[in-house]
């Protein structure tokens, strides 16, 4: 039972169901908007609030308080906003339309997502999202290594047993500056993660490093820009990441999970309650009609 | 300790301080690198001694300055824009930086994407000005829904026909003519895109790896000119949070730069945070983007200049909208200008453009102006650094030709966006197709790692280039020492920092006898073509105070078999290996990497200058060349289906 209560689904479906509750949301199916609740009011009340509101905000923008004729002008427009907001409502603008409809929606998504960010996930939780997900939380393996380039625009169709012969000649123990051309990136290239290597100097080589021979000059191994010999250094290999190395990014995807999951949990919920009669579109028959109870949101 | 240690160490004390501050090198009035009495010292010996040939037990020893450039989009909009929105944009911040990062999404017309690999940067810069309009238009905000305009957007999109309604909120926006209930700063619906712009920004920032910076652009847009630019915040989220972006519609905003400025430091003021702001490809602004006699009804004045070279230290040069380096009228010496041209109208189409327009949005002839301002004023207000960025509307930073994702909703790839017109405009008869969109560009920052703070300040002292596309590495020094033994140089870096100053840089007061000579250094995109040839663009104000430019060939591939006309001096073409039917190309032609040592040969130490570098890539298929292919559509006739991609550097100057 402890266990059940410390299921993430069961989690948001309670707090859903604390949300339709707020809202109203009662046994039965809601039945369309009510509309107009009684006559506009002639009365209309420009708090202090929100005019306090209004002018923060306008400072806010334009790093200075606005002047009296401004202040006058974003009250006035307050009214406004007010007075058309209720006329619209009093002719029904509210009813009937699509992109109200929309907004409310929009609304309920909103609210569904905020209240999913309210629950902090645990270490356990993390863990567990990680486990069902190790591909996307892998730890790149490492590689240091030193490289000679061989130019073969420069060198044409003798690169190849050029690069033979300089590769006899640093097994001999020749210094590595005095063979090979220059080449304009790092020819020491410190402990870095297979990424990093590939960002410079393609993915093909950089995949190579992985099984070349520690410790010794090899190669030739080629790359976008030619041809290079290699020692590598020293090899780190991939893993698994630690939580506590990507602590952040897995919460951020189990978020998103989650938010998902709550929405479509609290929409499949609702959905269960109404029966739900779709039309056939241009069918001949105008009874036919296809009735879908309780269906799973697609 | 003996004396030569001594020597050595002290040596070895002034090299670093002055490689670890290269924006002081660049600034310092007093002089500059080799030219500190200081450094004067320096001889090759201690040099070597400084950067010994063998590599020291510690890698990380001796990097006092940047070993590589991060590569980057200052200015990528996602569904949050208004006019992305309308376009059919669904993607968000969040999607634009996991794209970004390297990881595979699902587009806004439901293709799977994914980079060649990631980008080390991004600024998600959504317009301010109706931020988050579009979830409030899509949500059937009643202000809005009651004003014609509204209604008519949201029938369109509901339609099917959201470029439609894309192309006149863009023009509406232009002329000034937006409904009632556009989200202001301030609002509900604006304050919450406006941090969930910042949340996004957050939750991918990830230092040493991959930047995400916060940004904003101001799009003004008035009379349908082009002044966009766009801000950056240099720190995170709880300091950037404590403004709104500014915006362009009054009361609360402004359409003009100037008031911009006065926005970014007062926001500076209050949030703790530097920013910084670039300018958008000038190209569609019908010449307001750098002007010389007045702005906004006021007089190009000292304070101007100022306050626009504090701000504005970088510019794009490059993006999906066209490129505006240089333009044939301006530069017709200058046979690669005519490169991705955008010069039919301002950003609308609503006016079509005059000749006369060209010299006050192209980048060259900014830096020429420049330097007649800066001796009139006392003070440059052109002098900017150069970034490449895509512009993109569709939360997709993909701008490599065969993985062009467009600039717009409907222009991801489908065999359509080869033969459809973009926008048309029939009182002015403008009309652009598709197929004029570049796939371009990105921004390339020397920083010292991949933070928000390296990269920004790097920004900030213009150590940064252009690219259309492909990531190149190019170096560029200048300094008074360079000789051609510098290019042969195991350390090529090392040799630059120490005896110059990198791209956008200052140089001041020649030596005696003297010419700058410039370390210029490319290595192609390790995936990419290879390069055609690097030149040098001068520019300068000669003794009748007269602007002129010269571009030069300095080194270039195949140089073994091509050599320049003996005649005219001019380099032959590097050829073409691409086959347009099947949108391929070989690296059989141009080199992999080209480095030289070139000095002024026209020289004159009283008249003020700049030098900046340009890299050509051999040509390649164009984006349109690889629809042609995987879509088996036939190109319109006129379709442009090779290109040669290319970097530009940020300029060094010269000041007597």
């Amino acid at each position: 039972m402890g266990r059940f209560f410390r299921e993430p689904l069961v989690h948001f479906l309670l707090i859903g169901a604390g949300l339709f509750l707020l809202f109203g949301w009662r046994s039965g199916p809601a039945s369309l908007p009510a509309g107009q609740t009684g006559p506009p009011s002639a009365k209309i009340v420009v708090t202090r609030d929100d005019i306090d509101q209004t002018i923060t905000t306008f400072t806010k923008t334009w790093q200075r308080p606005p002047t009296e004729e401004e202040a006058k002008g974003l009250v006035e427009d307050l009214v406004r906003n007010e007075i058309y907001y209720r006329e619209a409502l009093a002719i029904g603008l509210d009813r009937d339309d699509g992109v109200i409809r929309r907004r409310m929606r929009q609304k309920m998504e909103f609210i569904l997502e905020d209240i999913t960010a309210q629950v902090e996930p645990t270490d356990e939780d993390l863990r567990a999202f990680m486990k069902k997900h190790p591909d996307s939380y892998l730890v790149d393996p490492e590689i240091a290594f030193r490289h000679v380039y061989v130019n073969t625009a420069k060198r044409g169709k003798y690169a190849g047993t050029d690069a033979l012969g300089i590769l006899a000649q640093l097994r001999a123990g020749a210094d590595p500056d005095a063979v090979g051309d220059p080449f304009l990136l790092a020819s020491e290239v410190p402990l870095s993660p297979l990424w990093d290597v590939s960002k410079q100097f393609g993915e093909p080589f950089s995949r190579k490093l992985l099984e070349l021979k520690l410790n010794s000059w090899t190669g030739p191994v080629p790359s976008g820009f030619g041809l290079h010999l290699v020692f590598v250094r020293k090899r780190v290999g991939g893993r698994i990441a630690e939580l506590k190395e990507v602590r952040e990014t897995v919460k951020r995807d189990l978020m998103a999970q989650r938010q998902k999951e709550l929405k479509d949990a609290a929409y499949a919920k609702l959905r269960e309650r109404y029966v739900v009669i779709i039309e056939k579109a241009k069918a001949d028959d105008k009874s036919a009609s296809a009735v879908i109870r309780g269906g799973a949101p697609r | 300790m003996t004396r030569n240690a001594w020597r050595s160490a002290s040596v070895l004390v002034l090299v670093v301080l002055a490689l670890g501050l290269p924006a002081f090198a660049a600034e310092n009035q007093h002089g500059e690198g080799v030219n500190d009495p200081c450094l004067g010292t320096a001889d090759k010996a201690d040099l070597e001694k400084v950067h010994p040939t063998k590599p020291p037990y510690s890698p990380y020893a001796g990097r006092n300055f940047p070993t590589r450039p991060f590569f980057g989009d200052t200015h990528l909009h996602t569904g949050f824009s208004m006019d992305a929105g309308a376009f059919g944009a669904r993607l968000t911040p969040r999607d634009a930086y996991k794209f970004a990062r390297g990881e595979e999404i699902t587009s806004n017309t439901n293709q799977p994407v994914k980079l060649s690999r990631p980008l080390d940067f991004l600024v998600v810069a959504d317009h301010s000005d109706g931020m988050g309009f579009f979830p409030l238009l899509m949500s059937g905000d009643p202000t809005l829904l009651a004003t014609p305009q509204g209604r008519k957007w949201y029938d369109l999109i509901k339609g099917g026909k959201g470029a439609e309604a894309a192309i006149d909120i863009i023009v509406s926006f232009g002329q000034g003519k937006l409904p009632n209930g556009f989200p202001l700063p301030g609002t509900r619906a604006y304050r919450s895109a406006w941090q969930e712009t910042i949340k996004a920004a957050e939750a991918y920032n990830d230092p040493g790896r991959f930047t995400a910076f916060i940004g904003f652009e101001w799009t003004s847009n008035t009379g349908g000119n082009n002044l966009h630019r766009n801000v950056i915040f240099r720190e995170d989220g709880t300091k950037a949070g404590r403004v709104e972006p500014f915006t362009t519609l009054k009361p609360l905003g402004s359409d003009n730069p100037e008031d911009l400025w006065k926005w970014m430091a007062a926001a500076e003021e209050k949030t703790g945070s530097e920013v910084l702001a670039t300018a958008h490809n000038g190209n569609l602004s019908n010449g307001l983007m750098f002007p010389t006699i007045e702005a906004f009804g006021k007089k190009v004045d000292r304070n101007y200049a100022v306050t626009r070279a504090k701000w504005e230290r970088l510019y794009e040069v490059t993006q999906t909208k066209g490129t505006g380096e240089a333009h044939p009228y301006l530069s017709p010496n200058d046979e690669f200008a005519n490169f991705e041209l955008w010069d039919k109208s301002n950003l609308d189409g609503s006016v079509a453009k005059k000749k006369e327009m060209l010299e006050f949005e192209y980048a060259r002839s900014a830096f020429k102006n420049g330097l007649v301002l800066e001796a009139k004023l006392g003070i440059n207000p052109y002098k900017f650094g150069l970034i490449g960025s895509s512009d993109a509307h569709t939360g997709l930073s993909a701008m490599e030709e065969e993985n062009f994702f467009g600039k717009t909703a409907p222009q991801e790839p489908s065999p359509e966006r080869m033969t459809k017109a973009f926008f048309h405009n029939p009182k002015t008869g403008v009309t652009i197709m598709d197929w004029e969109v570049s796939a371009s560009g990105y921004a390339a920052v020397w920083a010292m790692e991949n933070t928000r703070e390296a990269i920004f300040d790097a920004m900030q002292r213009r150590e940064t280039y252009a690219t259309t596309g492909p990531r190149m590495f190019v170096r560029f020094f200048g300094g008074w020492d360079f000789e051609p033994a510098d290019a042969h140089n195991r350390l090529p870096a090392a040799i630059g920092y120490g005896k110059g100053v990198p791209m956008g840089g200052d140089l001041q007061k020649a030596p005696a006898g003297k010419a700058p000579s410039f370390l210029v250094a490319a290595l192609k995109d390790p995936i990419g073509a290879n390069l055609d040839r690097i030149q040098i663009i001068k520019g300068w104000v000669d003794a009748k105070g007269e602007v002129q430019e010269k571009v030069y060939d300095v080194v270039w591939g195949d140089a073994g078999k091509r050599k320049p006309d003996a005649k005219t001096g001019k380099l032959p073409p590097v050829g073409s290996t691409v086959d347009v039917t099947d949108a391929t190309w070989t690296n059989t032609i141009g080199d992999p990497e080209l480095i030289t040592v070139w000095k002024d040969p026209e020289f004159d130490p009283k008249q003020r200058a700049f030098y900046y570098a340009r890299v050509l890539e051999i040509p390649t298929p164009r984006w349109t060349a690889y629809d042609a292919k995987r879509f088996g559509v036939k190109p319109l006739p006129g379709t442009t289906m090779t290109l040669q991609e290319r970097a530009y550097t940020s300029p060094i100057w010269y000041t007597p």
